[in-house]
């Protein structure tokens, strides 16, 4: 057997006794999470849901097929240091899955703001043989690892954020001159909805509502041909329904009212959700719970990706016959948008075909 | 039709009894403030359809009229981007007397403040002017376009009205791309009066490319801001470093002002810190909670009630960073940035 199907292996059987019933270690995990007040029971629920749909024996295979690691020796003998942010429940769990399926060993900065899940996966792989101690590390503090140069780091930042953290890393000599750094920046999604279907718009309400619309995979912006008047009784549906099963873990600040506010003095169309704001036009992107919508068809799908940039992580469609033209790479359905499978690309780049290139 | 001016300027009144008529009047009579302020009380959004019901206004407006009582910040602090967006007057339908728009190419949208009484601004800008410096033995030096090019400028109307009150004929809009006729210089010292120039920052740094300029010691420099452009940055200790080295002034001749188009009161600096005039209050906000009056030294929004807005909106939530002291005084440190919202972004401090 291969040391790629071996590393397979091995990590399906760690995903499957991490996510096992008898798993307490878990269950322990998330009832600290959910009683520090990290994040909600339903939010976790979801995103470890979702991480059990994504893994699977042939998902990893074509993941693996895709990025030719199968031919090589992947990035055995590589040291990766990968910062997990921790706006979202297990937000991280791709990164180190990546760098363990690659073969290198695995250095985790793990969140203060998503303590406790992470490392209970990373627990059931250091039970394996096949990875000890010295190759799966990790730390709140990134201070512990002061000293040990990585030939890789992967973070996700901002023009504000990356210099400050590219500092901490030089000051504690975490990097040599060679270490490659893989810096995702994308902050939000965007939606092209092109129909009033009801489980259109139950993906989107999905798509925007789910995490409090914080991940770079929540939409952010709607496109849609239809005005937001046209469709606020179908979205204000399904968003009650959404949230009686997913009550939104994290209220708003008083300026979102602020802000409905002040699109009542321009006479701004919105739809006022109490704890989200959905508004026509106005992308200021100036605070969290907001929802803007833009009247318009593909074209101004394309223009206003255009103009966002690297801002952009997926643009969703709900219909496969649409074309996002210049933005086909980037183009997912609209029921994926939470969902993810194991091997999406955030920012475009395929993080394991990275780690082993 | 009551005398603003009287209202607005007098010191037999106290700022919150005189805050307390203007917000009353804005409420009656400005559609865009009275709907902010209905539309940001609690019982308003949730009966959103009561709005624009007359006894709901009247409610309100007696509610948040009992809070100002008690805490005149209590005003709601309207957005300063209003100005971009809608029509912000108490005059609804009637021509202003003047037109000021604020700084922006032609694509751009643009704050326009219509000024119903002009004869208001004139008065708010040299009793502003006065209060802080000797206005009849100046000589006013405006190294800005001048008022036939702009007249939508608030600033260089203001630069314009203080020209117009010296008598002797020195004070003048320079012309630009040239540098300064010594000789001029001389005829200001003979006379014996004090030179005050105004310009943008980018503006006097230029003027100082052209030569040496040696400006009589008692000379006082006012930036008018503009740190930041498109091409060029520049920080303000920076910028005085550079404007008193050049001018070959001391650091205390470099002073600041802070307006802007959709205000009518100004504030000025001979240091770090501005001071208002009397009819004008700066308060520090919670970004996150407008509402919310942070203490001092703590960085937020700058929130401003100036009471010569009294034809537009005298409460105004600006969008610049500042800071206060114990004083009163305030900074300005820039625009303010919100952090990186949504997505996954490592903080080193926070994750």
């Amino acid at each position: 057997m291969s040391d790629i199907q071996k590393r397979i292996d091995t990590l399906l059987e760690a995903t499957q006794n991490w996510l096992a019933d008898y798993n307490l270690y878990l269950k322990d995990a998330i009832d600290r999470t959910m009683r520090e007040g990290y994040f909600s029971f339903e939010d976790i629920n979801f995103a470890i849901e979702s991480i059990k749909k994504s893994i699977s024996q042939s998902a990893m295979k074509a993941w693996v097929d895709r990025t030719g690691l199968d031919d090589g020796p992947g990035a055995s003998g590589q040291n990766v240091l990968c910062l997990h942010a921790g706006n979202l429940p297990l937000v991280g769990f791709q990164d180190a899955f990546a760098t363990l399926l690659s073969g290198a060993r695995y250095t985790g900065k793990i969140s203060r703001k998503d303590p406790y899940l992470l490392p209970t996966f990373l627990n059931e792989v250091k039970k394996t043989n096949m990875w000890s101690d010295m190759d799966v590390q990790w730390t709140h503090r990134l201070d512990d690892f002061e000293g040990m140069p990585h030939d890789a780091v992967i973070f996700a930042g901002s023009e504000s954020s990356v210099p400050g953290v590219k500092e901490a890393i030089d000051k504690l000599s975490l990097a040599h001159q060679n270490t490659r750094f893989l810096i995702r920046t994308a902050h939000f999604s965007m939606a092209y909805l092109d129909t009033k279907d009801e489980q259109a718009i139950q993906n989107l309400t999905e798509a925007i509502m789910r995490y409090g619309g914080k991940g770079c995979r929540s939409v952010a912006v709607v496109v849609s041909p239809f005005s937001l008047d046209e469709v606020r009784g179908e979205i204000t549906q399904q968003v009650k329904g959404f949230w009686l099963e997913n009550p939104q873990h994290e209220e708003p600040f008083p300026k979102l009212k602020h802000q409905y506010a002040y699109n009542k003095v321009i006479e701004r169309s919105q739809l006022w959700l109490e704890v989200f704001l959905m508004q026509e036009g106005g992308l200021e992107f100036d605070q969290d719970f907001v929802c803007y919508w833009v009247q318009g068809d593909e074209k101004k799908v394309a223009e206003l990706a255009s103009d966002f940039g690297s801002q952009i992580q997926s643009i969703y469609i709900s219909n496969p016959a649409i074309e996002i033209s210049g933005f086909k790479q980037r183009t997912e359905f609209l029921s994926n948008a939470q969902q993810p499978p194991i091997y999406w690309k955030p920012d475009g780049v395929d993080s394991l075909e990275w780690l082993i290139t | 039709m009551k005398n603003w001016v009287d209202v607005v300027f007098t010191n037999r009144l106290s700022f919150k009894e005189r805050a307390e008529q203007v917000f009353e009047y804005q409420f009656e009579h400005s559609p865009v403030y009275r709907r902010y302020c209905l539309a940001l009380d609690d019982i308003s959004v949730s009966r959103d359809s009561q709005l624009d019901s007359k006894s709901e206004s009247k409610y309100v407006k007696e509610r948040i009229l009992n809070r100002v009582q008690d805490d005149i910040t209590s005003c709601p602090l309207l957005p300063i981007k209003a100005f971009k967006d809608a029509a912000v007057t108490a005059h609804p339908g009637q021509e202003a007397e003047l037109l000021f728009k604020s700084s922006g190419t032609s694509d751009m949208q643009r704050s326009i403040h219509r000024v119903h009484d002009a004869n208001l601004y004139d008065q708010s800008l040299l009793k502003g002017f006065q209060h802080f410096y000797n206005l009849d033995n100046a000589v006013i030096w405006g190294y800005t376009p001048g008022y036939t090019d702009n007249p939508h400028s608030s600033l260089i109307y203001m630069i314009q009205k203080l020209i117009d009150q010296d008598n002797s004929g020195l004070s003048r809009f320079l012309p630009l791309g040239e540098p300064v006729n010594p000789n001029a210089i001389k005829e200001v010292q003979r006379q014996g009066k004090q030179l005050i120039l105004f310009g943008a920052a980018f503006g006097l740094l230029d003027l100082l490319e052209f030569d040496d300029i040696n400006l009589p010691s008692n000379s006082i420099v006012i930036e008018t801001g503009g740190m930041k452009t498109y091409r060029r940055e520049v920080s303000r200790g920076e910028l005085h470093r550079e404007l008193s080295k050049g001018f070959e002034l001391d650091g205390s001749r470099i002073h600041s002002e802070y307006g802007m188009a959709e205000l009518l009161s100004q504030a000025y600096a001979s240091g770090k810190w501005f001071s208002t005039v009397p009819w004008m209050q700066v308060t520090i906000r919670n970004p996150d909670h407008p509402s919310e009056v942070l203490p001092p030294y703590q960085e937020g929004l700058i929130g401003v009630i100036d009471l010569a807005n009294v034809h537009s909106c005298s409460f105004l939530l600006t969008g610049d960073k500042g800071v206060m002291d114990k004083k009163g005084r305030f900074q300005v440190l820039g625009r303010w940035n919100p952090k990186d919202l949504r997505g996954c972004n490592f903080l080193i401090d926070e994750d």
